[in-house]
Formats: structure tokens, sequence, C-alpha cells
């Protein structure tokens, strides 16, 4: 690998392993991340996905392995170092602060305000756009514990963005959500995703993965799968290895996704009418 | 299939500039209506006493004192009254009043947790168990800093200890602390009613009791000096944590992500809390309640932001104590009670109705 593609790599991971109270979690998961593109993780409960978003995130120490955040270790960065390059949507947004919208998005200012400085009008108007992007400019005097699930999603959204991350990390960010508020986030996170942003979240619904996402990365107890194009990573083959599940997976040119139909008995494809 | 985006043209590069919104007036309003009340309950409690004195007299006194007014009215005995005795008295609870709400305010923050008052890392039993013992050894006699002095080191003694223990655990969760917290008050009461118990003399008896019930009477300009300066420190330091403090209130990840360095953000807070309740402590003897009550009802009203609670906390805190330390002197004269005593009176009650409505609208 030559110098120059390294400069490139906005994160580069190497065999990274992880347990949990002596149980193993990620073992051995390489991943290589270019700026600019929107990745999925993807994979069954309890294979290692939070886990591996936080250890991105440098909220978990790999054990073992590699981990260089534009060519430099992770440790050469400190928290608010790190916090400008990379911002993070945790799964559990459930806050019951007395908060308005407003107010934790501006906490996103923090990696840039010194302990004396107050807000500038550049983190104003930060905040701002944030809110903007996200479509709760609207809703900014309200409390936090007074929005939906969807709002407050939303809301964290808007507070990692107001970070100015290079890269925005999101731990399964519509798993809570009603299937508008969904693709609201998704068609959001895929618009932010370009040039130089890039996005990594971690997805159950395979079908809007592929729709949304430009690669997917899937794990399987720790270990990954596969990883590639929607088209490449999601084959029958694959989802019965790791999920156990018979699946159909069709190429839908309207939204140049995949629809994947999934079933538990082998026979029930057979069953099942397609010719609509 | 774009549902998300606003137009935001027109006003894009526009710097709204923050409104005066309800909740700013609010916090002015209440900023302004606690020094009043802070000034008032000053004046109040230096005129009132077995010596009345007119109001107008004592604020002129206390401009003497402070020497920004050279002739006065008053005369030499009253000015002596409210300068020497009254004023000295008062300041120290304004100072003890405003550090324990500060520290009170901060810890419930780092945990997350609107019941937390500041004793809960063994501070309070800390200091407890220093006085007690330096009374119970007769070291207290020979200077009157003997007293302050060990229960400060008694004080920063435990919460460093708790601390310790804490790191060592690996256990890196506050839940786990504040467990940490609880066994280490229980042991150290242990300690303190087996020397209670074998107290050699009544006089040593009665000094220990009152020392555990807080109380602010005979307490002189020496004792205003040296906890000034370290609770004003100490407050102003724990203040500039704030926007910290509103970070950690999301959660650890949330505020790690955006950029706290979360465990050592929690030492500092912790260890400058602890500071100031041990300062407070050492001079007053425990007052509990005061720390865990009025950064409640001041969130109640102003809102969880720590960059105006810790401020109006400090203010609060400081008016609540100066008034019970009134009511301790006058409610039941010529019988003083101890201002402990007092703030757990009225403080207990709160408290318990605090707890009441506390899923109803309230939240740390």
């Amino acid at each position: 690998m030559s110098i120059n593609q390294r400069t490139d790599m906005l994160l580069e991971a190497e065999r990274l392993t992880c347990s949990i109270d002596g149980r193993p979690i990620i073992n051995g998961v390489s991943l290589h991340l270019h700026p600019g593109s929107f990745l999925g993780i993807i994979g069954p409960n309890g294979s290692g996905k939070s886990t591996l978003l936080r250890m991105l995130c440098g909220l978990l120490q790999p054990e073992q392995g590699r981990l260089m955040l534009l060519s430099r270790p992770y440790s050469a960065y400190s928290a608010k170092e790190r916090a400008r390059i990379i911002g993070y949507v945790p799964q559990d947004c459930s806050i019951d602060a007395d908060f308005t919208i407003e107010q934790i998005v501006t906490m996103g200012r923090h990696p840039y305000r010194s302990l004396f400085r107050s807000l500038s009008a550049a983190d104003i108007q930060c905040a701002e756009r944030a809110m903007r992007q996200c479509g709760i400019d609207a809703l900014r005097d309200r409390y936090i514990h007074a929005c939906s699930g969807g709002q407050r999603q939303l809301a964290f959204i808007a507070k990692a963005l107001a970070q100015e991350p290079q890269l925005l990390l999101l731990d399964e960010p519509i798993s809570a959500l009603d299937i508008r508020h969904q693709l609201r986030t998704l068609s959001l996170l895929r618009q932010l995703a370009g040039k130089s942003f890039t996005v990594v979240a971690s997805l159950h619904d395979l079908s809007l993965a592929s729709r949304y996402c430009d690669r997917l990365l899937l794990l399987n107890d720790g270990r990954v799968e596969a990883s590639g194009r929607p088209d490449e990573v999601l084959t029958t083959a694959a989802l019965h290895a790791v999920y156990g599940i018979h699946a159909v997976i069709r190429k839908e040119p309207d939204t140049k996704g995949l629809s994947v139909i999934a079933f538990d008995h082998e026979e029930s494809i057979a069953n099942y009418n397609f010719n609509y | 299939m774009n549902i998300t985006m606003k137009p935001a043209q027109g006003h894009q590069e526009s710097v709204p500039r923050r409104k005066l919104t309800f909740k700013r007036l609010r916090i002015t309003a209440l900023t302004i209506a606690g020094m009043l009340t802070l000034l008032l309950s000053v004046i109040a409690s230096c005129s009132i006493g077995p010596v009345s004195i007119p109001f107008a007299d004592t604020f002129a006194a206390m401009l003497h004192a402070a020497g920004w007014l050279d002739h006065v009215t008053v005369s030499e005995r009253n000015l002596t009254i409210v300068a020497d005795i009254r004023l000295p008295r008062v300041l120290a609870g304004v100072f003890v009043g405003a550090g324990l709400s500060i520290a009170g305010a901060a810890m419930q923050g780092v945990f997350r947790n609107p019941l937390v008052e500041p004793g809960y890392l063994g501070v309070s039993s800390g200091a407890a168990a220093g006085a007690v013992l330096c009374i119970a050894f007769g070291f207290a006699r020979h200077s009157p800093f003997a007293l302050p002095l060990a229960a400060f080191a008694g004080a920063l003694g435990a919460v460093v200890l708790i601390l310790a223990i804490w790191r060592a655990s690996g256990k890196p969760n506050v839940t786990t602390l504040l467990l940490l917290g609880i066994g280490m008050n229980a042991l150290l009461s242990a300690v303190i009613n087996v020397i209670i118990a074998s107290a050699p003399h009544e006089q040593q008896l009665r000094s220990i009791v009152f020392w555990l019930q807080g109380g602010l009477e005979a307490r002189t300009w020496e004792h205003v000096h040296i906890i000034a300066l370290p609770i004003a420190l100490a407050g102003a330091l724990l203040y500039m944590f704030s926007r910290t403090l509103n970070l950690l209130l999301l959660g650890d990840e949330h505020a790690q992500a955006s950029g706290v360095p979360v465990q050592g953000a929690r030492y500092a807070i912790l260890l400058l809390a602890s500071f100031l309740t041990g300062t407070a402590v050492s001079v007053s003897g425990i007052i509990g309640f005061v720390g865990l009550v009025i950064p409640h009802l001041v969130r109640l009203i102003a809102g969880a932001d720590h960059r105006y609670l810790l401020p109006l906390s400090a203010i609060f805190g400081a008016a609540f104590l100066v008034l019970a330390d009134l009511a301790s002197r006058m409610v039941l004269q010529p019988i003083t009670l101890q201002v402990g005593v007092v703030c757990a009176c009225i403080g207990a009650p709160l408290f318990m109705i605090m707890l009441l409505r506390k899923r109803k609208e309230v939240s740390v």
C-alpha cells in the first residue's frame, strides 16, 4: 500500500478484537473507510455491530489490532480533537433531562469551545444549519423529553452534525422509528454522505440498507462475513449462513435497491406466489 | 422521495440573535429575586436578635464595616454588634450555604440523580469523624482552628479513599461509586458512634452532638476568612465545568462522543464538589438538606442548564441558610436551635414532597 493511498484513508481498522466479560464480541475485524460514502453494518443481534461502532468512535479500546484515524493512532487524539472528526449517535437517545432541542444541538459545539469561551456567532450558525438540515428547526424550543422517538433521533443527529465531523457513526438509527421517519432519516444520511462526509450506520432492515448504502458490511459472530456493494453482500447463501433464513432477493430497478423477502423454512418459498 | 430538507434559502447566512425568550426572562428575574432575597436576609439576620437594630442602621453599619461609608449615625454599640458579632456569623452562613448548594447541584449532575446530596461520597461523615476524634482527644481545646482542620482532613481523606477504591474497582460507573459512598458513610457513622459512646466527659459529648447538628453560633471573622476564598475559588472552578455537566447529563456515551473525557471530568468535578463540601462543613458542622433541596428547587424553576443552575443554587443556598440560621435563633427564644436541625426540619418535608412529585415533571 503506497503512502498516498494511506493519507486518503479516513479510518483504518486492522484485525480488531474485543471481548466483554471474557466473551469475545469482535474477533479480527478489519475495515477501511474512504471519505465520502455510506456504509451500512448489518448482521444478526449480538453479532458485534454496536461494539464495532463504539470502538470506531473510541468509546471502547480494542484489545488487539490497530485503529488509525487520518493515519494517526486514536491515542494521538484528545477527546475534543476526536469529536471534531467523528460524530456518534448512540442507539439510546431517550434522555429525560430538561433540555430543549436547541440546547442539545448547541452542545454539539463543545469540541470547539475552550473552558472560558462562550458561544460564538459561528457556533450558533453551525447549530442552526444542523437543525435545518435535519428539519427540526421548528421544534427548537421543545423539550427533548416531550419529543417523539423520531424527533429525538433527528435532534441527536443534528447535535452530531453541529460537531462538523468528517465521519458520522450511528448505532441502529432507525430501529425505533416508524416507516416515515425511517425513510426520512435514511435519506438525510444519504444526502449527507458524499464528497468529504462519511456515514456508517448499523441497520437491521436489509432492503432499506441495500437501497440507501453504498457498501455493506455483514457481521456474524464478531467476524466479517462479507463486505462490498449491496448486491455482492446480500446473497441467498450469505443470508442463510448468517441469519439462518431462506430469502428471495430481487433487484428493484425503481429504487436501485434490493428487496429481501425472508422465510424461516425453505418450503415456504415454494408456496409463495411471486408472479404478481 | 425527498421528504427531508426544508428550503433553506433566504435565511442561509443570517445569524439569528438569541431571542429574549420567556425562559431567559425567567432566569433573569430569578437571579434578581435571589440577590434581593439574599441581601434582605443578610440585613434582617444582622438586625434581629436580643438587641433589635433598625434595618437602615444595620445597612449603614454593614457599609461602614466594608469601608464604603465613613460617617454613620449608628451608635458605637450597634456598630460592634453588627460588625463584630452578627455579620461574621451571617457571612459564614452565606459561604457555607452557597458552597453546599453548588456542590449539591454538581453532584446531582454527575450522578444524573436529583436525590444525591453533597455528603454522598462520605465527605460529611468523614468530616464528622475527623471533628469527633478531635473533640474526643481534646485537641479542640488547644486552638480554635484544630476542629475545622480536623474536619477538613477527615472530609478529604474520606473522599480520596472512596475515589481510590472506585478507581481500583475497575467498575467506572457512577452507580458503583454511589454504593461505595453509602458503604463508607455507614462505616464512618459506626466509628463516630463508638467514639460518642466512649466519650470520657459530659462536656465533650455535648460538643460532639452540637458539631454533628451543625451550627453557626460564635463564628468569627477568622472563620469567614478561612472559608471565603476556598469556597469562592472552588465554586468558580466548578462553574467552568457547567457545560461539561450538561453533557454528562445526556449520558456517558453522548458526553464522550461530544469530546468530554468523561472519567477525568468526573474526578475533577467530584473532587471540587467534595472540597467545597469539606470546607463548608469544617466550619459549620454537619448541615444536611441544603445541598439536596436547594439545587432541586432551583432546577424546577430554572431548568437543568448548569450554567444557570450552579450560580442560582449558590445564591438561594446562601439565602436559605442565613434565614434558617435566623429562624434557629428566633423561633424558640431564648432557646437557640442548631441550624442543621432547622434545615432538616424545613428540608425533610420539602424532600418528601419532591419525592412524591418526582415523576410528574422533575428530572435532573
